[in-house]
């Protein structure tokens, strides 16, 4: 088992980059979508509303490899208009493919996530703010926005921990990620080993990502913990962003 | 210059309408607060006392009547809820900035400090310079007890805290006039006269006020006109002396036999 270790564990710590890349480009473009999408999910229009209701379900309706493939395959049905776009670079990358997934499936998931968030902060306190005359704007950045992402960061982290773990499917389409790896080092030694090694690699992953989590997660919700504020010490960057009267 | 002989309204509603779901809640009430006057609004739960001063600063929009404070005129109507001009919109918030509510339940941001929040309004509405609106927040939480306490989170306040740091919050606007939605109703008994002590203060000062409350003690000491509300209309008013001590309507009467 050792040995195996030995033998492989540069491939397998490549390919652990990987997986950490793609996640977390994945993940950080799905944040920046998932807010405008969130917010016209919540529109009074329905115009707007049913769009992105549809584009959510079937996200999440539906599997992550069968995404995979309709993006990476079906792509290649379409090879003659994507060339002509200057598309084609793009879709013929299975790493791009990828990455286009689960940007879209994460998107979809983070909406629905925010869109709780959103729905859960207190209409007192919204009040609070319109009664002092704040505009829609300040509204959202200063009150609504802190409140309700602090409300869907705990189920953000499970989300991005199934994109960790559900980006093991680009194995499929040839991508070198930790199980890419793990299965070509297995074609070549068929030691069921390398499998477990993979394992411990994922769970040290996830392991590190929930502590960090943890860590913020406490970080941002220190005002529930009955604190004093400590005015001389200089804040950390998250208590700069949690408070509403910034510099 | 203003005074007690010349009283100038600080705040006119006129012909006040609102329905929910056909249901008529505020069947044409007009009220007029002059400067340094401080009113009670009293009545049974139902009444619309809450939603008529929720309709004051437009957190409830009316489907019609007219709003006149600080100068400018709101005339007010159901559609002009759905799509409003940006004109119109300027006009409500300026009309909110110029009016103080305290909420039955509390409603502070608790992601920032006491002394954040008392600060966030000056700063971000009014646009005013930050040392000078810290110096302002901190005699004001000074004013309320509650300096002491500025670092502080509100989750750890008593509610009786809470609400000095709110009233401290709708002071920091310099408003024209204070809106008090039944402040102590969500407090334990033990909390009610510190938060009474400083609306009472406040009272003294000259401060215009119009006060929702089920305290009818407080109201009678502190009240220089009490307006008794029934089913969506004003069915008495006038000095605490004349309500409480010869109260013509027999529903107010019930109702104050039921407060002793």
């Amino acid at each position: 088992m050792i040995d195996i270790l030995e033998r492989f564990s540069g491939q397998l710590l490549s390919g652990a980059g990987l997986t950490l890349q793609i996640t977390l480009i994945a993940s950080l473009l799905a944040f920046c979508l998932s807010l405008p999408l969130a917010l016209l999910r919540r529109s009074p229009s329905a115009a707007w509303r049913w769009p992105v209701r549809l584009y959510v379900s079937f996200f999440r309706g539906t599997p992550l490899l069968a995404q995979l493939f309709l993006v990476y395959y079906g792509s290649g049905q379409f090879r003659v208009p994507l060339t002509e776009a200057g598309l084609w670079w793009f879709f013929r990358d299975p790493y791009y493919c990828a990455l286009l997934t689960f940007v879209l499936n994460s998107t979809a998931y983070q909406v629905e996530i925010l869109r709780g968030g959103l729905r859960a902060v207190p209409s007192g306190q919204i009040e609070a703010g319109i009664a002092l005359g704040l505009r829609k704007l300040e509204l959202y950045r200063r009150i609504i926005l802190p409140n309700a992402y602090r409300i869907a960061f705990p189920a953000l982290g499970n989300e991005l921990i199934l994109l960790l773990k559900g980006s093991a499917v680009v194995s499929v389409i040839t991508v070198l990620d930790v199980m890419g790896q793990t299965r070509r080092a297995f074609s070549q030694t068929f030691d069921l080993s390398v499998y477990f090694w993979a394992a411990v690699l994922y769970l040290l992953m996830t392991t590190i990502f929930v502590l960090l989590w943890r860590r913020l997660e406490r970080c941002l919700t220190r005002h529930l913990h009955c604190r004093s504020a400590q005015p001389g010490k200089r804040r950390g960057l998250f208590t700069r962003l949690s408070t509403g009267v910034a510099p | 210059m203003t005074t007690m002989h010349h009283p100038q309204a600080a705040l006119e509603v006129e012909n006040l309408h609102k329905s929910y779901d056909g249901t008529e809640v505020l069947k044409g009430v007009s009220l007029t607060a002059h400067k340094h006057e401080v009113i009670s609004i009293i009545g049974s739960s139902g009444s619309g006392k809450s939603t008529f001063l929720r309709c004051m600063n437009l957190l409830e929009f009316p489907d019609s009547g007219t709003l006149r404070v600080h100068g400018e005129e709101l005339e007010l109507a159901a559609d002009s809820r759905g799509n409003r001009s940006k004109r119109f919109q300027r006009q409500i918030e300026r009309v909110r900035t110029r009016l103080g509510m305290v909420f039955q339940s509390f409603n502070l941001w608790p992601h920032m400090s006491v002394l954040e929040n008392v600060m966030m309004g000056p700063c971000i509405v009014l646009g005013r310079p930050r040392e000078e609106v810290e110096a302002k927040a901190r005699s004001l939480l000074a004013r309320v007890g509650m300096l002491e306490k500025c670092q502080v989170y509100p989750e750890c306040l008593s509610g009786g805290q809470k609400q000095r740091v709110a009233i401290a919050r709708a002071l920091a606007m310099d408003p024209e006039v204070m809106l008090f939605d039944e402040p102590t109703s969500a407090l334990d008994p033990e909390l009610v006269g510190e938060v009474l002590r400083v609306i009472r203060e406040l009272g003294e000062e000259g401060r215009t006020m119009i006060m929702v409350t089920h305290e009818m003690r407080f109201a009678r000491e502190v009240s220089s006109r009490v307006v008794y509300l029934h089913q969506g209309r004003i069915e008495e008013q006038g000095t605490p002396e004349q309500l409480f001590g010869d109260p013509q309507s027999a529903n107010l009467r019930r109702l104050l036999a039921t407060q002793h």
